[in-house]
Protein backbone atom coordinates (compact mmCIF):
# COMPACT_ATOMS: atom_id res chain seq x y z
CA UNK A 1 0.00 0.00 0.00
CA UNK A 2 2.97 2.86 0.90
CA UNK A 3 4.78 1.65 -2.04
CA UNK A 4 1.29 2.43 -4.33
CA UNK A 5 1.14 5.77 -2.71
CA UNK A 6 4.47 6.43 -2.50
CA UNK A 7 4.57 5.94 -6.81
CA UNK A 8 1.52 8.13 -6.49
CA UNK A 9 3.08 11.09 -5.01
CA UNK A 10 5.79 10.63 -7.27
CA UNK A 11 3.63 10.55 -10.25
CA UNK A 12 1.75 13.35 -9.30
CA UNK A 13 4.86 15.22 -8.51
CA UNK A 14 6.09 14.84 -12.05
CA UNK A 15 2.85 15.28 -13.84
CA UNK A 16 2.55 18.63 -12.02
CA UNK A 17 5.86 19.54 -12.84
CA UNK A 18 5.73 18.81 -16.65
CA UNK A 19 1.83 20.90 -16.68
CA UNK A 20 4.24 23.93 -15.58
CA UNK A 21 6.75 23.68 -17.67
CA UNK A 22 5.46 22.38 -20.79
CA UNK A 23 3.60 24.93 -23.26
CA UNK A 24 0.59 25.39 -22.88
CA UNK A 25 -2.24 23.74 -23.75
CA UNK A 26 -3.97 24.61 -27.39
CA UNK A 27 -7.44 23.59 -28.06
CA UNK A 28 -7.97 20.21 -29.48
CA UNK A 29 -7.95 20.41 -33.09
CA UNK A 30 -10.89 18.30 -34.01
CA UNK A 31 -13.17 19.05 -36.95
CA UNK A 32 -16.24 18.97 -35.15
CA UNK A 33 -18.42 21.86 -35.31
CA UNK A 34 -18.14 23.22 -31.53
CA UNK A 35 -21.92 22.00 -30.31
CA UNK A 36 -25.39 23.98 -30.13
CA UNK A 37 -25.86 25.34 -26.90
CA UNK A 38 -29.41 24.98 -25.95
CA UNK A 39 -29.86 27.14 -22.86
CA UNK A 40 -29.45 30.53 -25.14
CA UNK A 41 -30.49 29.61 -28.33
CA UNK A 42 -26.96 30.39 -29.41
CA UNK A 43 -24.02 28.26 -30.13
CA UNK A 44 -19.97 28.16 -31.07
CA UNK A 45 -20.18 27.22 -34.92
CA UNK A 46 -17.35 27.47 -37.18
CA UNK A 47 -17.46 28.00 -40.42
CA UNK A 48 -16.86 25.09 -42.08
CA UNK A 49 -16.61 22.70 -39.50
CA UNK A 50 -12.84 23.18 -39.90
CA UNK A 51 -11.16 25.08 -36.97
CA UNK A 52 -8.57 26.48 -39.30
CA UNK A 53 -11.07 27.49 -41.46
CA UNK A 54 -10.99 31.61 -41.87
CA UNK A 55 -14.46 31.90 -44.36
CA UNK A 56 -17.63 31.12 -44.05
CA UNK A 57 -19.53 28.61 -46.39
CA UNK A 58 -22.89 29.68 -45.99
CA UNK A 59 -23.66 32.66 -43.97
CA UNK A 60 -23.47 32.23 -39.74
CA UNK A 61 -26.81 30.87 -38.36
CA UNK A 62 -28.85 33.04 -36.59
CA UNK A 63 -28.36 31.36 -32.79
CA UNK A 64 -31.20 33.63 -31.34
CA UNK A 65 -32.07 37.22 -30.10
CA UNK A 66 -30.00 39.12 -28.39
CA UNK A 67 -31.01 40.60 -25.45
CA UNK A 68 -29.98 43.95 -23.88
CA UNK A 69 -27.60 45.32 -21.58
CA UNK A 70 -29.74 46.19 -18.56
CA UNK A 71 -29.09 47.40 -15.14
CA UNK A 72 -25.57 48.76 -15.72
CA UNK A 73 -23.52 50.20 -13.27
CA UNK A 74 -22.26 52.58 -15.99
CA UNK A 75 -20.08 52.58 -19.62
CA UNK A 76 -16.17 53.94 -19.70
CA UNK A 77 -14.47 54.84 -22.67
CA UNK A 78 -17.85 56.11 -24.43
CA UNK A 79 -21.13 58.74 -24.69
CA UNK A 80 -23.46 55.60 -24.91
CA UNK A 81 -25.60 55.18 -22.42
CA UNK A 82 -26.97 52.33 -23.34
CA UNK A 83 -26.75 49.46 -25.80
CA UNK A 84 -28.51 51.20 -29.21
CA UNK A 85 -26.68 54.07 -28.53
CA UNK A 86 -23.44 52.41 -30.27
CA UNK A 87 -24.28 52.82 -33.59
CA UNK A 88 -22.29 49.77 -35.70
CA UNK A 89 -23.73 47.06 -37.90
CA UNK A 90 -21.85 44.47 -36.12
CA UNK A 91 -20.93 44.12 -32.47
CA UNK A 92 -18.99 42.06 -30.84
CA UNK A 93 -19.98 41.83 -27.31
CA UNK A 94 -17.99 39.94 -24.67
CA UNK A 95 -18.50 38.89 -21.13
CA UNK A 96 -15.27 39.15 -19.54
CA UNK A 97 -13.67 40.59 -15.98
CA UNK A 98 -10.00 42.07 -15.97
CA UNK A 99 -8.72 39.30 -13.26
CA UNK A 100 -9.84 36.66 -15.49
CA UNK A 101 -6.48 34.70 -17.34
CA UNK A 102 -8.55 33.39 -19.92
CA UNK A 103 -10.10 36.86 -20.47
CA UNK A 104 -7.02 38.00 -21.02
CA UNK A 105 -5.79 35.78 -23.52
CA UNK A 106 -8.46 36.84 -25.80
CA UNK A 107 -7.69 40.01 -25.72
CA UNK A 108 -4.98 40.38 -28.35
CA UNK A 109 -7.04 38.71 -31.02
CA UNK A 110 -9.91 41.18 -30.29
CA UNK A 111 -7.43 44.08 -30.62
CA UNK A 112 -6.48 42.54 -34.02
CA UNK A 113 -10.33 42.00 -35.25
CA UNK A 114 -10.83 45.68 -33.76
CA UNK A 115 -7.86 47.30 -35.55
CA UNK A 116 -8.75 45.55 -39.14
CA UNK A 117 -12.69 45.65 -38.91
CA UNK A 118 -13.45 48.77 -36.43
CA UNK A 119 -13.45 51.36 -39.55
CA UNK A 120 -16.06 49.22 -41.32
CA UNK A 121 -18.55 48.88 -38.71
CA UNK A 122 -17.57 46.70 -36.06
CA UNK A 123 -18.02 47.91 -32.48
CA UNK A 124 -16.75 45.62 -29.76
CA UNK A 125 -18.73 45.91 -26.24
CA UNK A 126 -16.57 44.67 -23.15
CA UNK A 127 -19.58 44.11 -20.85
CA UNK A 128 -17.16 43.36 -17.53
CA UNK A 129 -19.08 41.48 -15.10
CA UNK A 130 -16.09 41.16 -11.69
CA UNK A 131 -15.90 38.00 -10.12
CA UNK A 132 -14.58 39.54 -6.92
CA UNK A 133 -14.99 42.32 -4.81
CA UNK A 134 -12.05 44.29 -6.17
CA UNK A 135 -12.85 43.74 -9.65
CA UNK A 136 -15.94 45.69 -9.18
CA UNK A 137 -14.18 49.10 -9.21
CA UNK A 138 -14.94 51.27 -11.78
CA UNK A 139 -11.43 52.64 -11.08
CA UNK A 140 -10.04 49.76 -11.20
CA UNK A 141 -12.12 48.29 -14.30
CA UNK A 142 -10.40 51.99 -15.79
CA UNK A 143 -7.03 51.31 -14.95
CA UNK A 144 -6.67 47.40 -16.39
CA UNK A 145 -8.77 48.78 -19.25
CA UNK A 146 -5.15 50.98 -19.95
CA UNK A 147 -3.06 48.54 -18.91
CA UNK A 148 -4.23 45.64 -21.16
CA UNK A 149 -5.21 47.91 -23.97
CA UNK A 150 -8.59 47.95 -24.04
CA UNK A 151 -9.86 50.97 -26.07
CA UNK A 152 -13.57 49.74 -26.95
CA UNK A 153 -16.31 51.06 -25.09
CA UNK A 154 -16.93 49.08 -21.58
CA UNK A 155 -20.37 48.39 -20.13
CA UNK A 156 -20.06 47.85 -16.12
CA UNK A 157 -22.34 44.95 -15.26
CA UNK A 158 -21.28 44.79 -11.59
CA UNK A 159 -24.51 42.98 -10.22
CA UNK A 160 -24.12 40.47 -13.49
CA UNK A 161 -27.42 41.10 -14.09
CA UNK A 162 -26.22 40.66 -18.08
CA UNK A 163 -24.18 37.96 -17.26
CA UNK A 164 -26.99 35.93 -15.64
CA UNK A 165 -29.86 36.94 -18.28
CA UNK A 166 -27.44 36.37 -21.57
CA UNK A 167 -25.92 33.26 -20.30
CA UNK A 168 -28.41 31.34 -18.50
CA UNK A 169 -27.99 28.26 -16.83
CA UNK A 170 -24.30 27.89 -17.98
CA UNK A 171 -22.07 30.63 -16.93
CA UNK A 172 -18.47 31.28 -18.28
CA UNK A 173 -15.87 33.92 -18.73
CA UNK A 174 -15.55 34.65 -21.03
CA UNK A 175 -18.26 34.52 -23.07
CA UNK A 176 -18.13 36.40 -26.70
CA UNK A 177 -20.94 36.60 -28.93
CA UNK A 178 -21.23 38.31 -32.39
CA UNK A 179 -24.71 40.73 -33.03
CA UNK A 180 -25.79 41.76 -35.92
CA UNK A 181 -27.15 44.55 -37.64
CA UNK A 182 -30.80 43.03 -37.22
CA UNK A 183 -30.26 42.37 -33.43
CA UNK A 184 -29.47 38.46 -34.14
CA UNK A 185 -26.75 36.85 -32.23
CA UNK A 186 -24.35 35.17 -35.28
CA UNK A 187 -22.00 33.17 -32.92
CA UNK A 188 -21.36 32.26 -29.61
CA UNK A 189 -18.31 30.92 -27.92
CA UNK A 190 -17.69 30.39 -24.42
CA UNK A 191 -14.21 30.66 -23.16
CA UNK A 192 -10.97 31.15 -25.27
CA UNK A 193 -10.54 29.92 -28.87
CA UNK A 194 -12.13 30.23 -31.96
CA UNK A 195 -10.48 33.41 -32.96
CA UNK A 196 -10.38 32.56 -36.82
CA UNK A 197 -14.04 31.91 -36.23
CA UNK A 198 -14.93 34.73 -34.97
CA UNK A 199 -13.08 36.90 -37.29
CA UNK A 200 -14.64 35.22 -40.57
CA UNK A 201 -18.32 35.83 -38.81
CA UNK A 202 -17.48 40.03 -37.93
CA UNK A 203 -16.44 39.51 -41.95
CA UNK A 204 -19.27 37.92 -42.53
CA UNK A 205 -21.58 40.23 -41.24
CA UNK A 206 -19.52 43.08 -41.96
CA UNK A 207 -20.19 42.57 -46.05
CA UNK A 208 -23.37 41.44 -45.24
CA UNK A 209 -24.18 44.64 -44.07
CA UNK A 210 -22.54 46.32 -46.84
CA UNK A 211 -20.20 48.36 -45.06
CA UNK A 212 -17.05 47.02 -45.94
CA UNK A 213 -14.20 48.79 -47.36
CA UNK B 1 -3.49 14.96 -21.61
CA UNK B 2 -4.32 18.22 -22.84
CA UNK B 3 -7.28 18.51 -20.34
CA UNK B 4 -5.49 17.25 -17.30
CA UNK B 5 -2.92 19.59 -17.71
CA UNK B 6 -4.75 22.71 -18.42
CA UNK B 7 -6.81 21.62 -15.03
CA UNK B 8 -3.55 21.22 -13.15
CA UNK B 9 -2.59 24.82 -14.73
CA UNK B 10 -6.12 25.89 -13.62
CA UNK B 11 -4.82 25.73 -10.18
CA UNK B 12 -3.59 28.97 -10.08
CA UNK B 13 -6.62 30.72 -10.82
CA UNK B 14 -9.05 31.61 -8.17
CA UNK B 15 -12.19 31.16 -10.16
CA UNK B 16 -11.00 27.25 -10.89
CA UNK B 17 -10.17 26.88 -6.76
CA UNK B 18 -13.85 27.26 -6.19
CA UNK B 19 -14.43 24.00 -7.77
CA UNK B 20 -11.50 22.42 -5.67
CA UNK B 21 -11.08 24.24 -2.15
CA UNK B 22 -14.50 22.66 -0.61
CA UNK B 23 -13.26 19.45 -1.75
CA UNK B 24 -9.58 19.85 0.15
CA UNK B 25 -11.35 21.03 3.36
CA UNK B 26 -13.75 18.45 3.31
CA UNK B 27 -10.85 15.97 3.07
CA UNK B 28 -8.56 17.70 5.28
CA UNK B 29 -11.10 17.54 8.16
CA UNK B 30 -11.54 13.56 7.55
CA UNK B 31 -9.67 11.65 10.35
CA UNK B 32 -9.69 8.54 9.23
CA UNK B 33 -11.38 6.97 5.43
CA UNK B 34 -9.63 10.00 4.26
CA UNK B 35 -9.40 7.69 0.56
CA UNK B 36 -13.28 7.34 1.04
CA UNK B 37 -13.95 11.12 1.22
CA UNK B 38 -11.29 11.64 -1.55
CA UNK B 39 -13.72 9.49 -3.90
CA UNK B 40 -16.54 11.00 -2.87
CA UNK B 41 -15.32 14.42 -3.85
CA UNK B 42 -13.80 13.59 -7.31
CA UNK B 43 -17.03 11.76 -8.36
CA UNK B 44 -18.88 13.84 -7.75
CA UNK B 45 -16.97 16.67 -9.03
CA UNK B 46 -16.74 15.17 -12.22
CA UNK B 47 -20.09 14.14 -12.31
CA UNK B 48 -21.73 17.33 -11.78
CA UNK B 49 -18.83 19.26 -13.10
CA UNK B 50 -20.04 17.50 -16.58
CA UNK B 51 -23.96 17.73 -16.05
CA UNK B 52 -22.95 21.38 -15.67
CA UNK B 53 -21.02 21.29 -18.86
CA UNK B 54 -24.48 19.55 -20.83
CA UNK B 55 -26.32 22.14 -19.03
CA UNK B 56 -28.14 20.44 -16.77
CA UNK B 57 -27.41 21.90 -13.89
CA UNK B 58 -29.23 25.10 -12.77
CA UNK B 59 -27.22 28.64 -11.98
CA UNK B 60 -25.48 29.14 -8.56
CA UNK B 61 -27.14 29.61 -5.60
CA UNK B 62 -28.60 32.76 -4.35
CA UNK B 63 -31.07 33.63 -1.63
CA UNK B 64 -31.94 30.89 0.52
CA UNK B 65 -30.18 28.09 -1.35
CA UNK B 66 -26.83 30.04 -0.52
CA UNK B 67 -28.08 28.87 3.13
CA UNK B 68 -29.22 25.88 2.63
CA UNK B 69 -25.33 24.72 0.64
CA UNK B 70 -23.78 26.18 3.19
CA UNK B 71 -25.24 24.41 6.25
CA UNK B 72 -25.16 21.10 4.09
CA UNK B 73 -21.00 22.34 3.48
CA UNK B 74 -20.79 21.81 7.18
CA UNK B 75 -23.08 18.76 7.55
CA UNK B 76 -20.80 16.91 5.11
CA UNK B 77 -17.70 18.62 7.01
CA UNK B 78 -19.18 17.20 10.33
CA UNK B 79 -19.77 13.80 8.74
CA UNK B 80 -16.01 13.61 7.41
CA UNK B 81 -15.17 14.35 10.27
CA UNK B 82 -16.34 11.77 12.50
CA UNK B 83 -15.35 9.43 9.88
CA UNK B 84 -17.62 6.71 11.18
CA UNK B 85 -17.52 4.63 8.28
CA UNK B 86 -16.86 4.01 4.38
CA UNK B 87 -20.51 5.10 2.92
CA UNK B 88 -20.58 8.57 5.55
CA UNK B 89 -16.98 9.03 3.71
CA UNK B 90 -18.08 8.72 0.42
CA UNK B 91 -21.01 10.80 1.10
CA UNK B 92 -19.89 13.71 2.60
CA UNK B 93 -17.03 13.96 -0.04
CA UNK B 94 -19.93 13.77 -2.48
CA UNK B 95 -21.83 16.46 -0.92
CA UNK B 96 -18.85 18.96 -0.83
CA UNK B 97 -18.22 17.98 -4.76
CA UNK B 98 -21.32 18.70 -5.64
CA UNK B 99 -22.00 21.96 -3.90
CA UNK B 100 -18.55 23.33 -5.38
CA UNK B 101 -19.76 22.73 -8.71
CA UNK B 102 -22.86 23.87 -8.13
CA UNK B 103 -21.06 27.58 -7.10
CA UNK B 104 -18.34 27.14 -9.78
CA UNK B 105 -18.14 30.06 -12.63
CA UNK B 106 -15.09 28.83 -14.45
CA UNK B 107 -12.73 30.76 -16.32
CA UNK B 108 -12.86 29.21 -19.24
CA UNK B 109 -9.21 28.17 -21.22
CA UNK B 110 -8.90 26.87 -24.28
CA UNK B 111 -9.19 22.75 -23.44
CA UNK B 112 -12.51 23.35 -21.27
CA UNK B 113 -13.57 25.15 -23.89
CA UNK B 114 -13.73 22.56 -25.99
CA UNK B 115 -15.70 20.59 -23.64
CA UNK B 116 -17.93 23.61 -22.08
CA UNK B 117 -19.18 23.96 -26.56
CA UNK B 118 -18.94 20.54 -27.19
CA UNK B 119 -20.76 19.19 -23.71
CA UNK B 120 -24.18 20.41 -24.71
CA UNK B 121 -25.09 19.01 -28.38
CA UNK B 122 -22.69 15.72 -27.43
CA UNK B 123 -22.17 15.19 -23.76
CA UNK B 124 -21.39 11.70 -23.59
CA UNK B 125 -18.17 12.36 -25.30
CA UNK B 126 -16.88 15.41 -23.28
CA UNK B 127 -17.08 12.70 -19.98
CA UNK B 128 -13.55 11.74 -20.11
CA UNK B 129 -12.27 14.95 -20.87
CA UNK B 130 -14.19 16.48 -18.35
CA UNK B 131 -13.17 14.19 -15.79
CA UNK B 132 -9.26 14.56 -17.01
CA UNK B 133 -9.96 17.89 -16.02
CA UNK B 134 -11.35 17.45 -12.82
CA UNK B 135 -8.32 15.20 -11.90
CA UNK B 136 -5.45 18.09 -12.79
CA UNK B 137 -7.80 20.41 -10.59
CA UNK B 138 -7.40 17.54 -7.84
CA UNK B 139 -3.80 17.28 -7.52
CA UNK B 140 -3.73 18.59 -4.22
CA UNK B 141 -6.93 16.66 -2.83
CA UNK B 142 -4.75 13.29 -4.76
CA UNK B 143 -1.57 14.77 -2.63
CA UNK B 144 -3.53 15.21 0.48
CA UNK B 145 -4.86 11.86 0.30
CA UNK B 146 -1.33 10.21 -0.35
CA UNK B 147 1.09 11.59 1.19
CA UNK B 148 0.21 10.31 5.08
CA UNK B 149 0.22 6.61 3.39
CA UNK B 150 3.38 6.96 1.72
CA UNK B 151 5.01 9.16 4.55
CA UNK B 152 4.01 7.43 7.82
CA UNK B 153 5.90 9.84 9.74
CA UNK B 154 3.20 12.47 8.86
CA UNK B 155 0.27 10.86 10.17
CA UNK B 156 1.34 12.31 13.73
CA UNK B 157 -0.23 15.98 12.31
CA UNK B 158 -3.62 14.17 11.10
CA UNK B 159 -5.60 15.18 14.03
CA UNK B 160 -4.79 18.81 13.85
CA UNK B 161 -4.55 18.76 9.92
CA UNK B 162 -8.13 17.54 10.48
CA UNK B 163 -9.37 20.24 13.47
CA UNK B 164 -7.95 23.08 10.57
CA UNK B 165 -9.53 21.35 8.46
CA UNK B 166 -13.06 21.87 9.85
CA UNK B 167 -12.25 25.05 10.41
CA UNK B 168 -11.61 25.88 7.20
CA UNK B 169 -14.76 23.84 6.38
CA UNK B 170 -16.86 26.26 8.99
CA UNK B 171 -15.26 29.28 7.33
CA UNK B 172 -16.47 27.92 3.77
CA UNK B 173 -19.74 26.90 4.53
CA UNK B 174 -20.33 30.21 6.72
CA UNK B 175 -19.00 32.24 3.70
CA UNK B 176 -21.31 30.12 1.22
CA UNK B 177 -24.32 30.59 3.18
CA UNK B 178 -23.87 34.78 3.61
CA UNK B 179 -22.60 35.05 -0.23
CA UNK B 180 -18.92 35.91 0.22
CA UNK B 181 -17.37 32.37 -1.25
CA UNK B 182 -15.96 33.93 -4.11
CA UNK B 183 -14.17 36.55 -1.96
CA UNK B 184 -12.65 33.90 0.99
CA UNK B 185 -11.66 31.81 -2.62
CA UNK B 186 -9.63 34.80 -3.74
CA UNK B 187 -8.10 35.68 -0.42
CA UNK B 188 -7.09 31.98 -0.16
CA UNK B 189 -5.52 32.51 -3.70
CA UNK B 190 -3.56 35.50 -2.94
CA UNK B 191 -2.09 33.98 -0.23
CA UNK B 192 -1.28 30.75 -1.99
CA UNK B 193 0.25 32.94 -4.95
CA UNK B 194 3.58 34.88 -4.17
CA UNK B 195 3.74 38.20 -4.79
CA UNK B 196 5.20 39.32 -8.04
Amino acid sequence: MRTVAVAGLVTLVAVTMYAIVADSPEEPTATAVPAADSDTAASSHDPSADESASAWQDPPPVLGEAGDLVNLDGWLQTDATSLADIDAPVKIIQFWTFGCYNCKNTLPYLQDIYADYHDQGLEIIGVHAPEFAYEADPANVAAAAVELGVTWPIALDTEKTNFRSWQNPRRFWPRTFVVDSEGNIRFDRIGEGAYEQLEATVAFLIDEAGTGA
Amino acid sequence: MGPLLEGIRDLSQACSLSLIVPGLAVVLSARNRRGWVVGGVLGATWFFAWMKAAGWLPGTPDGVWSVVGGAAFVGAGLVSWRGASSVSGVGSGAVAGALATWLWAPCVGPQLAYILNGAPEAPFRQLVPMGMFVLGLSVPILFVALAPVAIPRLRRVLAPVATAGMFLVLVLGGAMAIGWYDDVVIQLNRWSTPAS
